[in-house]
């Protein structure tokens, strides 16, 4: 008889065995913009039940009533063990009302997660401690996405995983500074406003010019990245706007004396409406180091524009257009 | 002019706010309260109290052990490897101990062999035998692992151990899995065959092992009428013994009746063997839902990828040679998994995958492997050449 229990015993050990599916997983989904993270965590009903009881009558079903009566207490199950910061202060997380998605192996119970930290990171702490304690088989699929990366990361235990969410480096951070300049129109329009009436005659007052509104407006956007002074976003076109208008004003009036002047106040305005840009592509605004990068790709792809537009006029000098354009107040 | 110009060009729309992206999920809610959305194992309340128990006395190690080998036979049981991670967790406070109590060793080998950690496994039943050279339980584990990565000698030595201390029928299948893939296959077919008439009456579950070991020597020896009617048996007296439905459905695509496969697998797709081997039979068949099972095998290995998990190689491998027709990616993950276990289904995988992708000699350590074991596997030897 003994024999026997132990046959019993054996075979269920030595046996193969055809396993269904993977182990447990939990998917945790964050997008971050700015000091704003938003995403998902997903968490399968059958590893809930293990640390929550979800199957109250214990039958080995867990029917729709069931999880929902579970609700508020997966609420504070995910609350207590997933935390976000930013490496030194956490991120404020809520989680709204769970639904449910089917996953290869079975239901999920996903809930949305919107928060807010105390700054745009440059890092993202996740602490994922879900479900570790009760199978040391679980792991957390966290996935990362920032305006210019994604990450996704397996969480094998509770220590707190971190990801880089900071901005792209200084050379892309130019290039995106050069490219906003190229495919602007008001900016291009306001350079060649305020260029345009002494290209032709002086060509080192088009230096003094250009450089006097560059150093004003990369002055204005290092101000900006410092706090010191702020536009809100949407005033980004109208201050554009202004700068432009005043320009060609300026040029229809045929305003000759105190040009540096006018460059170095226009160039105030331009900085002042370039500096939202760096915060609309969400890329860690009020910092220095990225400011800067940005105000030079700026400033190099304008001061490029200026050139071409100098050597187009000496090229074409005594042609017509350049009257027609004299007679219309651009020059 | 110029100015009325500049403003309509500044009204042109600017660049908008990098969206962040949120991966949406498909959600639903069922409409009725009483739908079922999950199935998990039934409370047993002795388990209940037990587990409260433990969690007032974690010390008490017999309590976790209890725990735990109740979490494994139910993995073994639902096929569910979720309750291996549940064992673990329930002995996590002797988990990393260089030496925890000899039943925490024992399992933590199984869960170990489980996961496909051959090394870890192997290491703590060695240590295991030493201290407790009487436990059968522990070499007939030992047994396993050390036939898994091909070392015959430790297996056979186990083997031995296990017909002093266990019923003759468990000794004979433990060592008739050795002998047939060490150039003993017609002699271990026979004392199988004996010995199962002479245990008639013994347990199912053991009566099941061991035709289904009786089955795959058949395979070996290319005898596939005879491993059909014996796997049908063993499915007769249980249809959920997915491991003889698995052997079955290759039987039948191996003869040439790949539709009766995918009919036997249909509805048991939820198991990983019983999948892949649908896929590649609706493949084979050129059946109606050969697309569907072919996703749903991508996405199965697309999630085990995710979290990066390598322990269905074999799968991975077979999938994507007979169904997918990637043989140069087959034969990658042949050779991975070659690396790691070395069973039959391995060999023969990996020589199919060298063949199949034009490059025969990357099958080397299979036809060493064979020729120092002088396998007689039939299916080897023809993948393998005329002299394996």
């Amino acid at each position: 008889m003994k024999r026997a229990a132990l046959a019993v015993a054996l075979v269920a050990t030595a046996a193969p065995v055809a396993w269904a599916h993977k182990p447990s997983d939990a998917h945790v989904q964050i997008a971050v913009a700015g000091a704003h993270v938003t995403g998902t965590l997903a968490v399968a009903l059958r590893d809930l039940d293990g640390a929550l009881d979800l199957d109250a009558d214990g039958d080995g079903s867990i029917t729709w009533s069931e999880a929902l009566a579970a609700a508020p207490r997966i609420d504070a199950y995910a609350r207590e063990r997933l935390a976000i910061g930013d490496g030194s202060a956490p991120c404020r997380v809520a989680f709204g009302a769970g639904k449910l998605v089917d996953f290869s192996d079975g239901a999920y119970w996903a809930m949305p997660l919107a928060g807010e930290c105390p700054a745009a990171p440059d890092r993202l702490v996740v602490t994922y401690a879900l479900l570790f304690d009760i199978d040391a088989q679980h792991r957390g699929i966290v996935h990362v996405q920032a305006a210019r990366s994604s990450r996704t990361i397996v969480v094998r235990d509770v220590r707190p995983i971190e990801v880089d969410v900071g901005g792209p480096s200084a050379l892309a951070l130019a290039g995106v500074a050069a490219a906003r300049v190229w495919t602007s129109p008001a900016v291009l329009l306001l350079l060649a406003c305020l260029v345009l009436p002494v290209a032709a005659a002086r060509r080192r007052e088009v230096a003094v010019v250009f450089g006097t509104f560059a150093l004003a407006s990369s002055a204005l956007q290092l101000l900006s990245a410092a706090e010191l002074v702020y536009l809100p976003q949407s005033y980004s076109t109208l201050g554009l706007a202004a700068a432009l208008a005043i320009a060609a004003v300026a040029n229809v009036l045929r305003v000759s004396t105190g040009r540096r002047d006018l460059a170095f106040e226009l160039g105030l305005l331009h900085g002042l409406a370039c500096s939202t840009w760096l915060e609309q592509a969400a890329l860690a605004p009020h910092r220095l180091a990225p400011a800067l990068s940005f105000a030079l790709g700026l400033a190099a792809a304008e001061a490029t524009f200026v050139a071409v537009v100098v050597a187009s006029v000496l090229a074409v000098r005594r042609t017509l257009l350049v009257r027609v354009l004299a007679r219309i107040g651009f020059a | 002019m110029v100015v009325a110009a500049c403003i309509v060009l500044l009204v042109c729309p600017q660049d908008a706010p990098a969206a962040a992206a949120a991966t949406t999920y498909p959600a639903y809610t069922p409409k009725d309260g009483t739908a079922v959305v999950a199935q998990v194992a039934r409370k047993d309340p002795r388990e209940l109290a037990m587990r409260q128990r433990l969690r007032e006395q974690p010390d008490r190690v017999d309590l976790a052990v209890e725990i735990a080998r109740t979490d494994i036979q139910r993995a073994r049981s639902l096929s569910d490897p979720r309750y291996l991670g549940r064992a673990q967790a329930t002995l996590a406070r002797w988990w990393d101990l260089a030496e925890p109590p000899p039943d925490v060793l024992l399992l933590r080998a199984t869960i170990r062999q489980s996961l496909h950690d051959f090394t870890g496994a192997r290491a703590d039943l060695d240590h295991l035998v030493a201290i407790r050279p009487d436990d059968a339980q522990a070499h007939l584990t030992r047994a396993v692992v050390a036939t898994v990565t091909a070392d015959y000698a430790a297996a056979r030595a186990s083997c031995a151990r296990v017909a002093e201390l266990a019923p003759a029928l468990i000794a004979t299948t433990c060592s008739a899995q050795i002998d047939g893939v060490t150039g003993h296959l017609a002699d271990a077919s026979a004392r199988l065959a004996q010995a199962l008439d002479r245990s008639a009456a013994t347990d199912a579950g053991l009566r099941a092992w061991a035709i289904t070991a009786q089955a795959e020597l058949a395979i070996e020896r290319g005898d596939h009428d005879a491993a059909a009617t014996e796997l049908r048996a063993v499915l007769a007296a249980d249809p959920e013994d997915a491991y003889a439905r698995a052997a079955l459905a290759d039987v039948l695509m191996w003869t040439g009746h790949a539709a009766e496969a995918s009919a036997l697998l249909a509805g048991r797709e939820a198991i990983d063997n019983l999948l892949v081997r649908r896929a590649i039979a609706e493949h084979l068949a050129r059946g109606r839902e050969a697309d569907k099972w072919e996703r749903a095998m991508r996405d199965r290995i697309a999630s085990a990828a995710e979290r990066g998990d390598r322990i269905h190689m074999r799968e991975e491998a077979r999938f994507e040679l007979e169904a997918a027709g990637d043989a140069r990616r087959a034969l990658a993950i042949a050779l991975d998994d070659w690396a790691v276990q070395k069973e039959l289904a391995d060999a023969r995988l990996l020589a199919a995958a060298a063949n199949a992708a034009g490059d025969p000699h990357a099958a080397e350590p299979v036809r060493a492997w064979a020729r120092a074991n002088h396998v007689e596997d039939a299916q080897l030897v023809h993948l393998l050449g005329a002299t394996p």
